[in-house]
């Protein structure tokens, strides 16, 4: 069955039974809605404006299996070293197995045992969707299979980083996953999300398409990681983030990409309370015929909120990027502070690069700025290096990696850090020719 | 209340001052829109054949294409048969053999716009093509011209007297149907200037057209071609007014500019429309311009300076095909929208061959309830080695209730390639105003010099009058939007 022919089938079967099984009367009319909004919009193509530069086209030709409980990790993979608190996906499907225990202090839980738990989260699923207009952010909300829950109530910190991993396996062919993160952190709580999307190991073109939505409320901090590292060039992986933030909330969202035959990052941002602050950014290091497409738009609705979003892509080979990101400050939202930055390195003739910073201003006394750079290393600075001794190679090495690792040093967690630079490390590498 | 003030409160109420509408005996007009319409112009204009299979072949396409709607701008559909393609007022239908045959009130009119075409009050030194409606009234210095070898005239003539160039050039740059407003002035224009600069020529004075729309319900759909030849220079400037009236008109030029080796074109317009009821946003002009040149021969160059202060809706993107090496691109725009105007205005900058060079500069300023949006294009194709672009976009917003937005589209194939792109977003600060004002200088005084401070860099690219007149018109555009 391909996705488009799946589009009103999909939630006949299987997948509203999960919302009956544990009788959420909400979640079933939520599902219907977004399975109308869905039949009334449609796939995108070319004339969408943000989604000029990639269609899903291939995507939506493709043939899928239905996701089964797969166990191929133990508990004690190295995978799972220094991630305490987790939860664990297999192909979109929870794995009680692979997951840890919550810690105690946070509700750290799979989905539908929080939905069924915590009834006033009906405010809070999908609370936009009228509003929602990214069809495969619809798909997640009428057909999510599994997802987690993670809430923390005022003033509560969670006292470590929480890990979600999530791993496609197609072992039995490619398989598409649709899995679903709340995260609530009430009034002045703060917490550390590590977000892993492996992908399928065996060259099986899978899809993820994966919703997380944020809500920080007055005073809340919210740090998070999305890690999106696959060594090969296969599968598909949307990721659709929708946050919110109440007076003086925070927000900082790092997200590296590498690998994968097509990543679409895709955020949306509303700042709704006065003096909000969001800082998102990303890095891209791709080679072969690799893609990463970011959307990225961030809404000031609010008096004095602060955005940043900086945005480096590395690229190789015929790969290609896309940073197409939008800063709207809305009637009334004076005093916003709005920047946007988007550096690309390409080493070869045949990558490409979209860069599209938008900016829409109602407001006039806002300060926003936004700025775009793409070109090769500079033969300055190579020369430079080299007089120091440094191979050809080596002096490459240097100032792609240094051009990588501004973003690198923006992740919080030490260990999570260590380990990504190490990847990039050996990805810019294999890439800078002598 | 000092001197001062009672001026600038004049100014304030001041209406469009180039609102009026001349009284002409109405000649020939053709309203609605078929191919019966078409081949009206075509017989009316005794033009060669390949005109007419040109136009039809356009207008077909056309009806299968649709109004473009991506652009950031509001406007209620505009109604094709409604609008009248052909005005020809009586007195301009007959072949005049000299300026001294021109109907008076026809030279009254552009005398009272500041376009003297009679020979004892000609400008010095630029050569005006006068365009009423949809004909051509006046060409100057058209003698002056052919001695140096260069052909000033209007379109209609050049189709009849070098149709072989016409032929060669038209549509090269901006083919027919390459978008729907471009389709639609291929199948129905009626004039517009055309330039010839032969190789080795610098043309010895700045051409200029000016355009008026006096008949209402008309549309104005006027095509320009300049060809220059390799080695040569010639600047051109542009400039264009329309009477008040309650309903919209549309305005729907083509230009299509080639230059050759080593050949430059500067091309300058201050486009001055009637911008519509600046509290109910009634009437106005609809501007929806194609607009774009062809650096065809190496280290040739193509200037694009524009001021654009009127229009109700202006969707105008004057673009540059770099296609041989070492060629050079510019775009230097200062967007001005008050009352309830819309801009969509940019530039597409398409670098195609070697070390080819683009910089492109754009000031928008919005105030009132107006909404003034920059669109740009950088593409850098996969040959394209060396390719250099640097774009600034800067907004200034004066007042609450206006827009200001940024559209950049930046595509790179091309490793070797440097683009950068830089915008900013301000507004005319309290702290600056205070810094002018305890030095002595009026509010206003201050205000007029950080907006000429903010558009220097575009105005300084104007030849010389238009660069006084381009900072005339933002003033007075600008009163009474500041507090």
């Amino acid at each position: 069955m391909t996705v488009s022919e799946s589009k009103s089938s999909y939630a006949q079967q299987v997948r509203l039974s999960k919302a009956q099984e544990v009788r959420l009367g909400w979640v079933e009319a939520l599902r219907a809605r977004a399975l109308k909004a869905f039949d009334e919009k449609g796939f995108p193509d070319k004339s969408w404006e943000s989604w000029r530069y990639f269609t899903p086209s291939k995507l939506l030709s493709s043939a899928f299996e239905k996701p089964v409980p797969a166990e191929l990790l133990s508990k004690e993979d190295p995978i799972f070293a220094g991630a305490r608190c987790r939860i664990v996906f297999v192909d979109g499907l929870f794995s009680p197995k692979l997951s840890s225990q919550a810690p105690g202090n946070v509700d750290f839980s799979e989905l539908w045992s929080g939905l069924f738990n915590h009834p006033e989260l009906e405010t809070r699923l999908g609370r936009d969707l009228d509003k929602e207009d990214n069809p495969f952010s619809l798909i997640n909300t009428f057909a999510f299979e599994d997802g987690a829950l993670i809430m923390l109530p005022s003033g509560r910190q969670a006292l470590e980083p929480l890990h979600l991993f999530f791993f496609t396996t197609g072992t039995r062919g490619p398989v598409a996953s649709v899995p679903r993160i709340l995260l609530v952190a009430e009034e002045g709580a703060e917490v550390a999300v590590v977000a892993r999307f492996y992908g399928g190991n065996h060259g099986q073109n899978s899809f993820e398409n994966a919703v997380a939505e944020i809500y920080a409320d007055a005073g809340a901090r919210v740090r998070w990681t999305n890690l999106q590292i696959q060594e090969n060039e296969s599968g598909s992986l949307f990721l659709q983030t929708r946050a919110y933030l109440k007076e003086k909330a925070e927000l900082d969202m790092v997200t590296v990409t590498r690998g994968r035959e097509i990543t679409r990052n895709e955020i949306r941002a509303e700042l709704e309370g006065p003096g909000a602050q969001c800082r998102i950014s990303g890095l891209s290091v791709l080679s072969g015929r690799s893609q990463a497409h970011q959307a990225l738009s961030v809404l000031h609705r609010s008096p004095g909120a602060v955005s940043r979003q900086i945005y480096k892509n590395l690229l190789d080979g015929q790969s290609r990027a896309e940073f197409n990101s939008l800063a709207e400050v809305c009637p009334g939202a004076q005093k916003s502070d709005s920047h946007q930055l988007n550096k690309n390195l390409l080493l070869s003739d045949d990558a490409r690069v979209y860069s599209r910073p938008k900016l829409k201003i109602y407001a006039d006394d806002v300060q926003a700025a936004h700025g775009s750079a793409t070109g090769q290393a500079d033969p300055g600075e190579l020369f430079y290096l080299r007089s120091r001794g440094l191979d050809l190679r080596t002096a490459r090495f240097v100032l792609a990696y240094g051009f990588a690792e501004e973003i690198l040093s923006l992740i919080p967690e030490k260990e999570v850090r260590a380990e990504i630079e190490a990847s990039v490390k050996n990805a810019v590498h294999a890439m800078v020719r002598g | 209340m000092t001197d001062k003030n009672i001026r600038i409160e004049d100014l304030v109420n001041r209406d469009y001052q180039y609102g009026f509408k001349t009284e002409l005996e109405p000649g020939t007009t053709v309203q609605g829109l078929s191919e019966d319409t078409i081949r009206f112009i075509s017989a009316h204009k005794k033009e060669p054949k390949f005109m007419l299979d040109f136009r039809l072949k356009a207008y077909r396409q056309w009806l299968k294409m649709k109004e473009p709607r991506w652009a950031h701008l509001q406007y209620a559909p505009i109604d094709y048969q409604n609008i009248i393609y052909y005005a020809e007022p009586k007195a301009a239908a007959k072949k005049l053999k000299s300026l001294d045959e021109v109907d008076p009130e026809l030279l009254r009119t552009f005398e009272k716009l500041g376009i003297p075409l009679t020979e004892q009050k000609k400008l010095a030194g630029v050569a005006v093509d006068a365009i009423f409606d949809s004909v051509s009234v006046a060409t100057t210095f058209k003698e002056k011209l052919r001695e140096a070898g260069v052909i000033f005239c209007s379109f209609s003539e050049a189709v009849q007297e070098h149709p072989e160039i016409v032929e060669k050039y038209l549509s090269s740059v901006v083919p027919a149907t390459d978008n729907f407003f471009a389709a639609l002035n291929s199948a129905v224009f009626t004039d517009g200037s055309f330039v010839y600069v032969p190789r080795d020529t610098r043309c010895p004075m700045e051409l200029s057209s000016y355009f008026r729309i006096n008949t209402e319900n008309s549309g104005q759909f006027e095509r320009t071609l300049i060809v220059v030849e390799e080695n040569s220079h010639v600047s051109y400037l542009e400039g264009c007014t329309a009477p008040k009236f309650d309903t919209h008109q549309l305005h729907a030029a083509v230009v299509e500019l080639v230059a050759l080796d080593h050949a430059e074109i500067k091309y300058s317009t201050v486009q001055n429309w009637y911008a519509g009821d600046p509290a109910t946003g009634k009437g106005g002009i609809y501007n929806f311009v194609t607009k774009r040149g062809k650096c065809a021969g190496r280290r040739s160059k193509i200037s694009w300076t524009q001021v654009e202060t009127g229009s109700a809706i202006t969707w105008k993107y004057p673009s540059c095909i770099l296609s041989g090496d070492d060629s050079v691109g510019e775009f230097y725009s200062v967007a001005l929208t008050t009352g309830k105007q819309q801009a969509d205005t940019g530039t597409k900058m398409i670098h195609i061959g070697k070390n080819t060079r683009s910089t492109i500069v754009s000031k928008g300023i919005s105030a009132g309830q107006a909404s003034n949006n920059y669109r740009g294009l950088v593409q850098v194709s996969k040959g394209a080695e060396g390719a250099r672009n640097f774009t600034q976009c800067d907004s200034l917003l004066i007042g609450p209730n206006c827009g200001a937005h940024t559209f950049p589209y930046i595509d790179l194939q091309n490793a070797s390639s440097q683009v950068e792109h830089e915008a900013t977003t301000s507004r005319v600060s309290e702290d600056q105003l205070f810094y002018f004002q305890q030095r002595g200088i009026s509010k206003e005084d201050a205000m007029s010099s950080i907006i000429n401070g903010f558009c220097k860099q575009v105005f300084r690219e104007l030849p010389g009058e238009f660069a006084v007149e381009a900072t005339q018109l933002l003033g007075l555009k600008l009163e009474g939007t500041v507090g």
